[in-house]
């Protein structure tokens, strides 16, 4: 009995900095699996077109086109909340990381809401009609 | 006339010789307007129910003995003003990460461990000089937050870092790692470079500031760690 002691990520008041840290956990290790991804996509090139183009036209399905709205996500995030670590490491902001935290949210929220309102109108686009950007894969 | 009104304590109690589980108690008392949560405590403790344990010593501030989570964050109790916390019942609860000796009573040897591991004194291998070693102003000001540390380990209780790894050193020993490093009178960062440059070391804290909202005399650990890293940068090319 005398190891019990007071679980922190259950019972402490999450606040604006840790939230914002585990977002970027979150929005990091979503960033590696894209990656391993897009290698894995790549490395088909190697062994010819039409293995290629099979996993090209996987991942350019619907599904995927939604899935990049994440995607886009995860990078606008990391790279904001990036900014505000590096500005509380070397520009001595940890007084005004909460401030710095809702700018970023705010600039973040809006290249998120353009891009990917155009991403899914895109994805749309391509159900209706087939693909412009790759036709042959399309319809 | 007396100013009072009715508040209700929700406490955290586990004693760890009779109790299978931890369980919150809820005591209704009555409190004067100047109280802070140590005095209900003790109000608590002295009137009501003398089974319940936690810290207490100096009741202003200074001795760090009374951190504990009050409604999810923690804080001084005996600086923690009952009639500024809105929420009712008040919950509270021992500081998170530490083992708990009885109710809100933590065990702090880690704590301490930790701190003895990034050797918190003066390091100086030269003669001693027949005088004082001066400092100026501006030497005083860089190291000052390291030195009004209280050890109360509000701030190293509330860090996920520390939650997930309890080898790691912790805000508190950083600052106070940084306050002997950044000393003009201190040459000993060599001596703590083994402590500080290794995975439980200052390379864990992900900047999260827990520590900083924590602080109850308003220091920023947050801060002397980012410098500390970078000194340790610098040291190691």
């Amino acid at each position: 009995m005398g190891s019990l002691r007071t679980r922190g990520f259950s019972h402490y008041r999450w606040q604006t900095g840790q939230v914002a840290w585990l977002l970027h956990r979150i929005t990091g290790l979503a960033l590696v699996l894209y990656i391993t991804m897009h290698i894995w996509v790549v490395s088909s090139l190697q062994l010819g077109e039409g293995p290629f183009e099979a996993t090209m036209a996987f991942v350019q399905s619907p599904l995927f086109r939604f899935l990049e709205v994440g995607l886009f996500f995860c990078v606008i995030y990391h790279a904001l909340n990036g900014l505000r670590v590096i500005a509380i490491d070397f520009l001595g902001a940890t007084e005004k990381h909460v401030p710095i935290f809702w700018v970023l949210v705010v600039v973040g929220g809006v290249l998120w809401v353009i891009g990917g309102a155009d991403m899914i109108t895109h994805a749309i686009e391509q159900m209706n009609h087939g693909d412009p950007f790759f036709p042959s894969l399309g319809g | 006339m007396a100013d009072t009104s009715q508040r209700s304590f929700r406490i955290f109690r586990f004693n760890p010789e009779t109790d299978d589980k931890p369980y919150y108690q809820t005591y209704e008392i009555e409190v004067e307007s100047w109280w802070t949560v140590l005095d209900a405590l003790n109000e608590i403790k002295w009137f009501v129910d003398g089974t319940l344990s936690y810290r207490r010593s100096c009741r202003h501030g200074i001795c760090g003995s009374c951190a504990m989570m009050i409604n999810g964050l923690n804080d001084l109790a005996c600086e923690k003003q009952i009639k500024l916390i809105r929420r009712n019942p008040i919950t509270i609860d021992p500081l998170p990460g530490f083992e708990i000796h009885k109710d809100l009573a933590v065990d702090m040897d880690p704590f301490y461990k930790a701190l003895k591991r990034v050797k918190p004194w003066l390091i100086n291998n030269d003669p001693p000089p027949s005088r004082e070693r001066i400092q100026s102003p501006e030497q005083f000001h860089l190291i000052g937050d390291g030195i009004a540390c209280i050890l109360c380990a509000a701030c190293t209780s509330s860090c996920p870092s520390y939650w997930s790894d309890e080898e790691y050193l912790g805000p508190a020993a950083l600052l106070k790692a940084y306050r002997y490093s950044f000393d003009s009178r201190d040459q000993g960062l060599g001596d703590r470079i083994d402590a500080l440059d290794n995975r439980h070391g200052l390379w864990r804290c992900h900047k999260i500031t827990n520590c900083f909202h924590a602080c109850p005399k308003n220091l920023n650990p947050t801060e002397a760690i980012s410098r500390l890293q970078r000194r340790v940068i610098e040291e190691k090319t």
